[in-house]
């Protein structure tokens, strides 16, 4: 041990200093000449053009076409072998200078080890269903966030959506193999052997320092039972390779710039809108004297200075709009052209465009830097990661900083044992304007101006510009830390038994400090008159600090035993244990009423002892198991696997704590029958088959099992009358909370089938897989609602069975034309779901329906769009299916007409002669995506390189929530764009969008028009040119005379284009709830961005 | 093998313990019930569910608004539609679901406290606060009887699978003999008031349950007897109230609140008790000990949160107000010291004191709020300057022309931030159920019986006027049956028992025939059906002073003491089946066993 503590002691002050390598052995003289082949080690041929250098001088030369090379080296040199395609060799020639050398493709590089649940696996004789993935998917791609960002339609059967964009906030959430439950089920992902324990650590981990990912889709991830119905993910981060001490660094440099955006109606549009709308609301009558009328009246005359100051005095004709100005000084509450707004001081009409004015453009940068070096005994790898993230938001502080230290460390103490470690060191450090929620809600209404005249804060009346809140209103900033070390220790007993000992600890800190700061000038357009009250007022300003410690540890040990009988049996056994233990502690202290801004501390609050607040939270869990694996295969051509798991949960009570998991799989090698020899064209085939049963805890919370008491007490004062007085006091008071205890339920049982087929054909220049498969939730959780006398909040059940299927595809070809290199590759992905049963309630609801029985998770129902009233006869016609109805279809009744001209017409399902629902929805669509699909394209010319990625989704049905997607949705705030001119009039009946409602007059026209219906919904299909890479190499007979391997220089560009179809001007890959204010994904608002990125790949 | 399976259950065993994590953050009940004061915490929140000024002064169930004193909804009109659901019977949360508020979260919570107390090592120690939850699990299932009728009978916490779930109704008489087994339970375990801790002030008692148990047996003993019940069940249920409203009268624990320096406004001062400067004589709460169980508040640690001063108690009307006796002790069909109606103030001379310090009177001061407090309560100049809208106009801000004062803090308080405490039982209605009980229990009270009970309560603030007694009765040509339940009604006005007597009393629909008008509030038989009125305006001081009236129709039915009132709500369609509330139809759905109300 102490000679390994030497050598770590000896890296770890290696890397405080972080001292750049310098490698200076004394060297051999003299000279000889090396000659020899260079093939691919699949096919036999030759490579032509590698490049063939000494490590120990500046000499280097390339292959011809027959793979051949002659080159001079330094007596004691190895020579060094690249080739665009293949991994970099190194290699000792022997004394007769003649070698033969077979580069490996980086394509099938993964054919040969896939990394499995506690072990590897070869590649062909793998049975389950495991896609992989390797390092070169995160290359090029600018400054990433988080690695799922660069999975979008990679892998077969993992669907990954993001939600939201702001820097440190980006919302990347995937899917393997489509929904397992309703309750939730994150893929676990498990990083050299240790499962995350959240994925948000992914938004800190450095894609560069990820080797590969599998994907354990089927029944292969019950070897972790009752957390793998979401499928398992395994990353596997870079260790050091074999060959002398490497020095690597890439940097890049991206410009972002905002995406898709809806657009912004203008002054006029606004104006026009209101007068419009208006008097359509009024049932064609101009409302002259309705403070929207009115107010639309003049911003469509506007005068040409774009302001009107309400302390003089106008005069305005409502219905003629004419304007004139007197002059007269005047109160602006009582000034005769303002419309009625009591509150404000002015009126201006400025066309701010605020998604200009908030979002812009900006840079991003990141660095990576990695020293390896490998001996026999021992390897380490150290590799440090800088990543400054901007933003897109031009006011206020918005920044994510991401920081990355790993050292992997290897050595071997003998030949029976090895110990391998792990550090880790994560922060990210993200900051964003506490009032972030300002910039991020519905934009203020057209005509308010970015500032003042003289550049100060400019407010109306309550309305406050949101870039001074964002710009003047304090900062969240949140500090990540997080920690990893990972051991893990191997001892050969024999050659075929090993014991293998892992410990990690995970680390996880997060210190959140939020300010919000005093803002109180808020002033009129003129500069000389506070616009607004203080806002946030002294009172309101706060400071707060939040503090989350998450410590996780796992420990797991497993006997590893491998051999071969009489050539033909080959048996692996894998048996082990684990144990695995988080505890959740965080506290939040608040303080509002700050002294002085300057000084956000919790000792400055200056208010009474309501004015601050505690608060702290506890958890824990921990899962004990038992796993195995056994593997047989006859004679590489049957093959067999089982695989098991028993799991114990501290979520539940010792009498049900326990539950097994298990999977088995099958492959049938047809390529090694005999009776396959003779058929040339087909260089490789296997078929699979697999089928076991996975759990999912996730609608389980961790003390389900006990019942919880709430114990309250009055924290707040007199003003609060919950809490009774005895004696002279309020009391505290105990109750069990209003959750019911569940000792009935149980996990989640997820069954797997699964059918797949591998193959190689034409040289194998073409090769794929297709996988079909089967998952039945057969116990998902699901609510029930229950007599009232049961008295309290009743958890979800074992009721309903969900079944999901699909299939995916991947298909890849590669050849090259004579130097020319190229490679295709397709996946698709498709999966369906159906809730077949849920034996309580099955209650459908207009718009998206997390469980209906016999539809999808996450269905849409609405209306059937039945076009649009055009004539009278059909106008009368429908109006009779308005009694009764429950749809906000207005009533025609002795003073009011109810629907119009122009207005859209719905189906009455049932016919029972009234439109209501739930009686006449209809299915619309679900709102997962299916089809999702990406094209690779690549190809290597004389040092090009060139890469294209095309990603999309064949099926999407999303509906907006939210007002958004309703002209006017909320009158005096800022609205897309989407419905101008293109509203239903007589003279445009064509027209997409029905009568312009302004929602005024107690009118429900737009609740009408806008629900929830064939006609509303958006197509979410879309294809989008994900990533583009255009990238040279120096050739290295330049770059050696500057001691570098290799440079490469690349310029790549991120979400350059699509097709869309949606309407309503929010990128396609938006969510369902971007446009409702206020909720909890305020996020999703952030604009998505473009990217392009220059950069450079350099190898010492 | 065998020692794997040793290994196996011995690692498992010790993993098993690694698994075993309780809560950190919060009680649990692998932490809790384990000491006395964990059962009174737990009891704490029992005094939550207490009734307090909202139950009276908005449209709830027990309010006045759903009576026929000026009440203008859909439950007093008899209009109300079955819900699918509702506040009471559903179970509703407060507080981020740590209050509960529906009536069977409520229960659940009670029976909750009561199965750990089963369980509980020294059950001694913890008898008070089982005591207390029986007390509470009767107040909760008295409510759900007076508003539902019979209902399912759930006596231990629920699982999802118990069978009570898919219960019917048990039948009302056990679910009476249930409350009443329940408070015969808390009673011997309760402490005396006078035995009560100062640091318990506030907590229930012997006699709350006691009184509590009078009510009861009352409003059942009088339903069934009024519904044609079983003689023999309905005498026992008033024997129970008489035995219990009298176990309450001897203990000698209670009075009425009755100050001299307070005088004839001893009761309306009463109702706005603070320990602040509350009324003239600068009496404070201590003083009370008519108020057998208090919802308690304080401006300076639990203000009411709710603007009691500036919402009164729902509407008076015209039937209500001809309720007051004269002071010569008749009603003012009989009395002829009764000045009619010509001027705005002539209908309150020379009538029980209740009625000016109950009601407004036209051109009265009458203070409330931050603004417009009782400077000096000495009404001198300052005073009356200070008085809301002085001198009180009825026309000003009113439908009916009547306004009431109960409840109306007269010192300076902000809005919400009254201390009053609610009374949840006083001693007058306990007196007031003994009189009853005893009446409807013999058909006859006896003059000392009546001393004992009736009269003093109706002589606190009217020391001049006659008692009411046998002779009188029937020397005036009056019933005293009339009589005792005028006596309850004026009594407890606006204090949430009018529409539950009227319902027990079975004469708001199709009542028994006393042979009184049927439109008599009191004795009638179709009370809730009757017109509700509003102030004399034909021919009246209001005719001129209240113009904008004109076009409001006026009642004519040749009664002098009503023709030509404002009639405010002529709609009235009560009927039988809104003695009860109707069952939310989801509950139906959810247990087929559980069969509607009759008539819904």
């Amino acid at each position: 041990m102490s000679n390994f503590q030497r050598k770590l002691v000896a890296i770890c002050s290696f890397l405080l200093f972080c001292v750049a390598i310098i490698s200076n052995k004394s060297l051999a003289q003299g000279t000889r000449t090396v000659s020899g082949t260079i093939v691919n080690s699949q096919t036999g041929e030759p490579v032509s053009g590698a490049t063939v250098s000494a490590n120990n001088s500046k000499r280097g030369t390339s292959t011809d076409e027959k793979g051949h090379f002659k080159l001079t080296v330094n007596q004691g040199g190895a020579l060094l072998i690249s080739s665009v395609g293949y991994d970099q060799q190194e290699i000792m020639p022997g004394a007769d200078g003649i070698v033969t050398i077979k580069l490996v493709s980086n394509n099938q590089q993964l054919s040969d080890v896939v990394v499995v649940g506690y072990g590897t696996r070869k590649k062909a004789t793998l049975t389950g269903a495991i896609a992989t993935i390797d390092s070169k998917i995160f290359q090029d791609r600018g400054p990433t966030a988080n690695p799922l960002a660069a999975l979008q339609g990679q892998v077969p059967g993992v669907v990954v959506t993001r939600s939201a964009a702001a820097p440190g906030r980006e919302g990347w959430n995937f899917q393997i193999r489509g929904a397992t439950s309703t309750n939730g089920s994150d893929p676990l992902v498990i990083v050299d052997g240790i499962p995350l324990v959240s994925l948000n650590a992914l938004n800190s981990i450095n894609p560069n320092d990820i080797d590969n990912m599998s994907f354990l889709k089927d029944a292969s991830a019950a070897i972790y039972g009752a957390r793998a119905a979401g499928g398992v993910v395994l990353i596997t981060t870079k260790k050091a390779k074999t060959g002398k001490p490497t020095v690597q660094y890439d940097g890049s440099v991206s410009f972002k710039k905002i995406g898709l955006q809806p657009h912004l109606i203008n002054v006029k549009q606004f104006g026009q809108g209101l007068v419009d709308g208006t008097t359509n609301d009024y049932y064609g009558v101009a409302p002259t004297s309705f403070i929207w009328y009115k107010f639309g009246q003049l911003q469509l005359n506007a005068p040409d200075s774009g302001y009107l100051d309400m302390n003089v005095t106008y005069n305005m004709d409502w219905a003629t709009g004419k304007l004139t100005y007197v002059g007269t000084p005047t109160t602006p509450s009582s000034n005769p052209a303002n419309p009625g707004f009591g509150d404000v001081k002015d009126f201006t009409f400025f066309n701010t465009n605020w998604v200009d004015a908030l979002w812009g453009s900006t840079t991003s940068t990141q660095h990576n830097i990695s020293l390896s070096s490998r001996t026999d005994k021992a390897g380490y790898r150290l590799s440090l990661g800088y990543m400054d993230d901007g933003s897109l938001l031009q006011w206020g502080d918005n920044s994510n900083k991401r920081y990355n230290m790993r050292l992997s460390n290897d050595y071997s103490f003998s030949d029976k044992f090895k110990l391998e470690t792990i550090i880790s060191l994560e922060k990210n450090d993200i900051v964003q304007p506490t009032q972030a929620g300002a910039v991020l809600g519905q934009y203020q209404q057209p005509g308010l101006p970015i500032a003042t005249k003289l550049g100060q804060p400019y407010g109306w009346g309550t309305q406050y510009s949101p870039n001074w809140l964002a710009a003047l209103g304090g900062d969240q900033n949140e500090y990540n830390t997080r920690i990893f070390a990972n051991m893990r220790a191997t001892y050969s007993f024999t050659k075929h038994l090993r014991l293998i000992g892992q410990g990690g600890y995970n680390w996880n800190i997060t210190d959140i400090k939020t300010q919000q700061k005093t803002i109180n000038n808020w002033y009129n357009y003129a500069g000389y008159q506070k616009g607004s009250p203080d806002n946030p007022s002294q009172q309101n300003s706060f400071y707060s600090r939040q503090l989350i410690k998450d410590p996780y540890y796992n420990l797991n040990a497993y006997l590893e035993y491998q051999n071969t009988f009489k050539g033909v049996h080959d048996l692996g056994i894998t048996v082990g244990t684990n144990y695995e233990r988080d505890e959740l502690n965080s506290y939040t202290a608040r303080t509002n009423y700050i002294a002085n801004d300057n000084v956000p501390s919790l000792n400055l609050g200056i208010g009474d002892a309501t004015t601050k607040s505690v608060t702290e939270s506890q958890s824990h869990y921990a899962i004990g198991s038992y796993f195995g694996r056994l593997n047989y295969a006859y004679n590489n051509k049957y093959l067999f696997e089982a695989n098991a798991r028993y799991d114990g949960s501290s979520k539940f009570a010792a009498a049900d704590r326990w539950k097994l998991f298990y999977g088995f799989s099958a492959g049938w090698r047809i390529m090694q029958e005999k009776f396959m020899k003779e058929v040339t064209f087909l260089d490789d085939l296997k078929l699979r088959a697999s089928f076991g049963t996975v759990g999912n805890q996730s609608g389980i919370n961790l003390y389900d099992y006990l019942q919880l008491l709430n114990v309250s007490s009055n924290t707040t004062g007199a003003t609060n009358n919950g809490f009774p007085i005895i004696g002279t006091g309020t009391v505290v008071y105990a109750a069990p909370t209003a959750n019911l205890v569940s000792l009935n339920r149980t996990w989640e049982k997820v069954q797997t089938k699964n059918l797949g087929l591998d193959f190689t054909v034409l040289k194998n220049h073409l090769s794929g897989s297709f996988d079909y498969f089967i998952k039945d939730n057969i116990n998902m959780l699901l609510g029930q609602q229950f007599p009232a006398v049961l008295g309290a909040t009743a958890p979800s059940l074992n009721l309903g069975h969900l079944r999901t299927h699909g299939w995916e595809a991947l298909l890849s070809w590669r050849d090259n034309i004579g130097k020319f290199n190229y490679h295709i590759s397709a996946t698709i992905t498709d999966n369906n779901n159906k809730l077949i049963s849920y034996s309580a309630n099955n209650v459908i609801g207009a718009g998206y329906n997390a469980a209906v029985q016999g539809y999808p998770v996450g269905s849409y129902f609405g209306l059937q769009y039945a076009g649009r009233i055009q004539d009278q006869k059909t106008r009368d016609a429908y109006r009779l299916l308005a009694p009764g109805n429950n749809i906000s279809m207005p009533l025609t009744t002795a003073t009011l007409p109810g629907v119009r001209m122009g207005d859209n017409m719905f189906v009455d399902q049932n016919k029972d002669g009234k439109l209501t629902t739930p009686a006449d929805l209809v299915y619309l669509g679900r709102d997962d995506p299916r089809y999702t699909y990406a094209a690779n394209l690549g190809a290597e010319w004389k040092g090009f390189d060139f890469s294209a990625t095309f990603q999309g989704v064949g099926k999407r049905t999303i509906f907006r929530e939210g007002n958004w997607r309703v002209p006017f949705g909320s009158i005096f705030q800022g609205q897309t764009d989407f419905w101008v001119g293109k509203t239903w009039t007589p003279n445009n009946t064509g027209a997409y969008y029905p009568v312009l409602s302004v929602g005024q007059n107690g009118t429900s026209y737009n609740n009408y028009n806008y629900q929830v219906s064939s006609w509303s919904v958006e197509n979410g299909a879309y294809i989008r040119l994900k990533n583009l890479v255009l990238g040279y190499t120096i050739p290295q007979q330049i770059m050696q005379k500057v001691k570098i391997q290799k440079l490469r220089i690349y310029f790549s560009g991120n979400d350059l284009w699509e097709v869309t179809h949606i309407r309503d001007g929010w990128d396609p890959e938006a969510t369902r709830s971007v446009g409702r204010a206020n909720n909890e994904s305020t996020f999703s608002r952030y604009p998505f961005y473009r990217y392009i990125t220059f950069g450079v790949n350099v190898t010492f | 093998m065998s020692a794997v399976t040793v290994l196996i259950a011995v690692t498992q065993y010790s993993c098993n313990k690694k698994l075993d994590l309780k809560p950190l953050d919060q009680l649990s009940d692998a932490s809790y019930w384990q000491t006395p004061n964990d059962f009174m915490l737990a009891a704490n929140q029992f005094y939550t569910y207490q009734r307090t000024f909202t139950d009276v002064q908005q449209d709830n169930p027990h309010s006045d608004g759903r009576s026929d004193f000026g009440g203008i909804n859909a439950f007093s009109r008899g209009v109300n539609t079955v819900p699918t659901t509702d506040g009471i019977w559903n179970n509703n949360y407060s507080n981020n679901g740590s209050l509960p508020t529906g009536a069977w979260s409520r229960i659940r919570v009670i029976n909750y406290l009561l199965a750990k107390a089963a369980a509980y090592s020294s059950p001694a120690d913890i008898k008070k606060y089982v005591a207390e939850a029986k007390f509470f699990r009767a107040y909760i299932y008295f409510d759900l009887l007076q508003l539902y009728g019979a209902v399912p009978l759930v006596t231990k916490p629920l699982g999802t699978s118990s069978a009570e779930l898919l219960a019917p109704r048990a039948s009302r008489d056990s679910i009476a003999d249930f409350i009443i087994a329940d408070l015969n339970a808390a009673i011997p375990d309760l402490p005396l008031e006078s035995a009560n801790a100062a640091t318990d002030k506030g907590r229930v008692t012997k006699g709350s349950a006691q009184a509590f148990l009078s009510r009861v047996a009352l409003y059942e003993g009088t339903w069934q007897k009024f519904r044609s019940g079983s003689t023999a069940r309905y005498n026992a249920l008033l024997d129970l109230a008489i035995a219990s409203s009298n176990a309450v009268i001897t203990s000698n624990e209670y009075a009425l609140f009755a100050p001299a320096a307070l005088g004839d406004s001893a009761q309306k001062y009463m109702f706005i008790l603070e320990n602040q400067k509350s009324n003239p004589a600068g009496i404070q709460k201590s003083a009370n000990k008519e108020y057998i169980q208090a919802n308690r508040y304080d401006q300076a640690i639990r203000q009411i949160r709710f603007n009691v001063s500036h919402t009164g108690f729902p509407g008076f009307s015209r039937r209500g107000a001809n309720l007051y006796l004269c002071n010569d002790g008749l009603p003012i069909e009989k009395s002829p010291l009764f000045q009619g109606y010509a001027s705005m103030v002539a209908e309150f001379a020379n009538r029980d004191n209740r009625m000016r310090y109950t009601m407004k009177k036209a051109g009265g001061y009458y203070w409330s709020g931050n603004n417009n407090w009782h400077i000096n309560w000495d009404w001198s100049a300052p005073d009356l300057a200070n008085a809301d809208a002085s001198p009180w106009k009825p026309y000003a801000n009113s439908t009916s022309g009547y306004g009431g004062q109960k409840f109306v803090s007269e010192r300076q308080v902000p809005d919400n931030e009254e201390g009053e405490d609610y009374p949840v039982i006083r001693y007058a209605e306990i007196l007031l159920n003994y009189a009853e009980a005893v009446f409807e229990r013999n058909g006859a009270i006896t003059d000392a019986d009546l001393d004992k009970s009736l009269n003093p309560v109706r002589n606190r603030v009217n020391k001049t006027m006659p008692k009411l007694s046998n002779a009188f009765v029937s020397t005036n040509g009056l019933d005293m049956r009339r009589e005792i339940r005028r006596e309850r009604t004026i009594e407890l006005v606006g204090e949430g028992f009018r529409t539950d007597d009227l319902k027990r009393w079975h004469n708001a629909f199709g009542g028994p025939d006393f042979g009184a008008d049927s439109e008599d509030p009191l004795i009638g038989s179709n009370v809730m059906l009757q017109t509700v009125l509003g102030i004399k305006w034909m021919g009246t001081e209001f005719q001129t002073a209240w113009p904008s009236q004109s076009a409001t129709p006026k009642y004519s039915s040749g009664n002098p003491f009503l023709d030509g009132t404002l009639v405010l709500d002529a709609a009235r369609s009560f009927s039988e089946k809104n003695y009860l509330l109707p069952i939310p139809t989801t509950q139906l759905q959810l247990n087929p066993n559980l069969t509607q109300n009759p008539g819904w």
